[in-house]
């Protein structure tokens, strides 16, 4: 008998016993099961109906609010007058009295 | 009661002991084998639906096994372990004691060797389904069946794990 075989006889010698009576039963299990199931999707109705008011509250706070009018910019123009004459003074360098 | 209950009960009337069984030599108790068949049952219950016919039994497993596993991660399994077996083995009866003995020796192999060795000798499943199930390589399927086999083949002695030229095999015997 090699490991594989002994490694199965063992198993089965502790597996293969009675055991007590077993405490659940396939109805137990399916009401349990509906119940998740229920819980599920209210959760996701629930989650549902959070994300529709958030979005419905901020698109009608966005609708709602009042905005001034811009105010038109301010243009601010320079022009250089190029006809009026300029006169340039000129001042001797020889001290007074030489 | 609908279909998908009908279809449920009589898979659970078919599958749910051996179920249990596998999760009784996974953990050693018959308890704790009885939740984590609840909770691998209930999962069934709502995949239902999106179960083939031939996956479930793997898939359930699946289950059992990954429940196992999760639970001994949580610390207060390690600290409170619930057993209603005895706290000394029963004398007299040959079968009993070994048996016992069987799973003391099961019970003190770390329980990733323990879910390789239930799957592979007490499921039947090839290296490769087991790896698929544990969600690793074949490879270390190969090297913790070794380790676990070596490990019960070290706590339980020559005298029910003899060597590959040892003595003859004797669980059965008395």
């Amino acid at each position: 008998m090699d490991d594989d075989d002994r490694m199965r006889a063992l198993l089965a010698e502790a597996g293969g016993q009675q055991g007590p009576p077993m405490g659940i039963s396939a109805d137990g299990i399916a009401r349990r099961g509906r119940r998740i199931r229920l819980a599920r999707w209210g959760a996701a109705v629930t989650g549902g109906l959070a994300v529709a008011a958030v979005i419905t509250v901020s698109v009608a706070l966005a609708a709602n609010r009042h905005v001034e009018p811009a105010t038109p910019p301010v243009v601010v123009t320079t022009t250089v007058d190029t006809d009026t004459p300029t006169t340039t003074v000129s001042t001797s360098t020889t001290p007074p009295g030489s | 009661m609908g279909s998908r209950d009908e279809d449920f009960s009589a898979y659970f009337a078919a599958r749910a002991h051996a179920l249990r069984a596998t999760a009784y030599l996974l953990c050693g108790d018959w308890h704790r084998a009885e939740d984590i068949t609840q909770t691998a049952m209930t999962k069934l219950y709502l995949a239902w639906p999106r179960l083939r016919e031939h996956g479930m039994d793997a898939y359930a497993r699946k289950i059992v096994v990954r429940t196992f596993l999760a639970e001994n991660r949580r610390l207060w399994r390690r600290r409170e372990h619930l057993t209603h077996e005895p706290p000394e083995p029963v004398v007299g009866d040959r079968d009993v004691g070994q048996r016992l003995l069987v799973e003391a020796a099961l019970a003190s192999v770390p329980p990733r060797q323990r879910a390789v060795l239930v799957l592979r000798y007490w499921n039947d499943l090839s290296v490769e389904e087991t790896a698929e199930m544990l969600d690793c390589s074949p490879g270390t399927v190969k090297s913790q069946a070794a380790r676990g086999v070596a490990a019960l083949r070290r706590r339980l002695g020559p005298h029910l794990f003899p060597g590959p030229g040892g003595a003859a095999w004797t669980t059965t015997t008395g």
